[in-house]
């Protein structure tokens, strides 16, 4: 076995390096992971640690009876009002608001349901906003678009 | 087609989320087996006129290998995970056996190519003073031995590695068929042919790829290109340029006869939706073009000028090329632009120019490879000189 010797040495870098890589795994592997599957289970707790922003469904309800008896006879009725007002905690604490409620009145909050789209059901109003707004392609569109138009209140009333 | 329903897609199957990067990644896999099927024709299966490429084939190889992954990187985004999926891989996912074939093919490239460059690397390391010759002493391993029984040996070690590198190569490569053939919702990728496919014309890319850039270099370093290794090389790409587009056509041609309920969407697709790619650039400027002039550099040798011969190999290769990248398109965005309920069509798919996956970043990616390969050619030129006797001599 002569003039072997670069290739022991190599043989013995290579098995080497797959040691470190397999013994090394074991030091990078997160704390937790594969505790209860093929996660890390910590993760769970660091979501569960997190502060609500959001509130319940009909938490709105508890102080705005009438816009929320209005709104769910309106066409509006699945979509939560936190989807276009801020969310809850922003506004509420400890019961009490202690802060305005802000609203997203942007074109792109509309059209985010509403932009036409072929996988969209029909059921969703669908418009092309270039055309409906008769703008031209690259031009832009003014920031509050829809809302200038399509009032709060028809937003939230029937019809 | 249905009337109606026409152009109903499923609600979560209107983007094309598999971007042109996802183009590059099985178009540079394709490259790093293809050309390491180039090097291994000559040091296992004794084919001793590629011996002007065997070298470069293997550098070519690790260098496409380096930056394979650099389009799924930047196609997810967050490199902080990337890592994940080596430390933690289940074997239910067919990405996460990538991992392990790629460290191991990576592990057998890089041996591979110290052993066939070993002498030069000692002859720099003796010739080297002050940090280099540190360096270039422990890329040595700190064995000076390259003597003619040491040689024998690298000699047989690289034709061992090499014959590994056989099937890993084939593995690598058909995985990454597999990733789309096993999409059981998909009618255009869901078929067993797609690993073979995509093996055969990674064989392809990597010849071509092989053949483009012996020329070039050859040229440009004022050399002579060797009319044996071109003409080898030419005849081998024309067998699997052939082989790869006849499996091509009969995916289609099966799909097509048995008018199976798939059809419907596939043949539009085909024939309207990626017509230009498809029929255009992948069959009849991509396969018919490149096939008649390899037909006539093949069988009429003796009616042509090494000059003519040189040009339209170096033409027909670089068409395979663009071939092999239409027919990656055409299987990633091609398969996405219908709806998986397979009643409707989405809106073509234009890549951005500047965006984290547009073509400006995957140009940068695809010129990486080059760049590692002309820094590795300056301390270790990939040119085969005659008269030398590298370890992979025969």
């Amino acid at each position: 076995m002569e003039h072997t010797k670069h290739i022991w040495r190599a043989a013995i870098l290579l098995v080497t390096v797959l040691v470190v890589l397999v013994v090394g795994r074991h030091f990078v592997i997160p704390k937790s992971f594969g505790e209860m599957g093929y996660y890390r289970y910590d993760a769970l707790f660091e979501y569960m640690g997190k502060e609500m922003r959001h509130g319940s469904p009909n938490a709105c309800a508890d102080c705005h009876d009438e816009i929320a008896a209005a709104k769910a006879s309106g066409k509006h009725a699945p979509v939560k009002c936190e989807v276009c007002h801020d969310t809850l905690a922003t506004h509420v604490k400890d019961g009490e608001k202690y802060a305005d409620m802000r609203i997203n009145r942007s074109y792109e909050l509309c059209a985010y349901c509403h932009q036409k789209l072929v996988g969209r059901p029909a059921l969703v109003a669908q418009v092309d906003l270039l055309e409906h707004l008769e703008l031209s392609p690259g031009q832009p569109i003014p920031a509050e678009a829809c809302v200038q138009c399509h009032d709060a209140g028809m937003i939230h009333h029937p019809e | 087609m249905h009337g109606q329903s026409m152009n109903f897609l499923f609600p979560n199957d209107v983007h094309i989320m598999w971007s042109l990067m996802i183009v590059l990644y099985p178009y540079i896999t394709g490259l790093v087996a293809g050309a390491f099927i180039v090097g291994s024709l000559y040091h296992v299966f004794g084919r001793t006129e590629l011996k002007p490429v065997s070298r470069l084939a293997m550098v070519a190889s690790l260098s496409f290998l380096l930056v394979a992954t650099l389009p799924l990187l930047a196609h997810l985004g967050h490199p902080e995970r990337a890592l994940n999926i080596v430390i933690t891989p289940h074997f239910t996912s067919a990405m996460s056996a990538f991992g392990l074939i790629y460290a191991m093919y990576l592990a057998l490239v890089v041996l591979e190519i110290w052993l066939i460059f070993r002498k030069e690397i000692v002859e720099l390391a003796q010739r080297s003073t002050g940090p280099a010759r540190a360096i270039l002493k422990v890329v040595s391993l700190g064995v000076y031995d390259i003597s003619e029984k040491a040689r024998e040996v690298d000699h047989r070690v690289v034709k061992v590695l090499a014959a590994l590198g056989i099937p890993a190569a084939c593995i690598l490569h058909g995985y990454v068929g597999f990733m789309f053939g096993s999409v059981k919702a998909n009618a255009f990728w869901s078929t067993p042919l797609m690993p073979i496919i995509f093996l055969f014309s990674a064989v392809t890319s990597g010849i071509a790829m092989i053949i483009v850039l012996y020329e070039t270099l050859t040229v440009v370093g004022g050399r002579k290109i060797s009319g044996d290794c071109l003409q080898s090389l030419a005849g081998y790409l024309w067998l699997f340029a052939t082989l790869t587009v006849t499996l091509e056509i009969l995916e289609i041609v099966t799909l097509s006869y048995a008018q199976d309920e798939e059809w419907l969407v596939v043949g539009p697709l085909i024939k309207d939706k990626i017509a230009f790619s498809f029929i255009g650039i992948q069959m009849v400027f991509g396969s018919l073009i490149p096939f008649i002039m390899l037909a006539i550099i093949v069988t009429m040798k003796r009616y042509l000028t090494a000059g003519m011969r040189n040009v339209m190999t170096f033409v027909a290769a670089s068409i395979l090329l663009i071939q092999v990248f239409a027919m990656r398109w055409n299987v990633v965005i091609g398969g996405q632009i219908f709806s998986k309920s397979g009643i409707g069509f989405r809106e073509n798919y234009v890549p951005e120019l500047g965006s984290r996956e547009g073509v400006a970043a995957a140009l940068l990616i695809f010129i990486i490879p080059f760049v590692i390969m002309s820094v590795f050619n300056h301390f270790l030129p990939l040119a085969v000189e005659d008269g030398d006797t590298p370890a992979e001599s025969h």
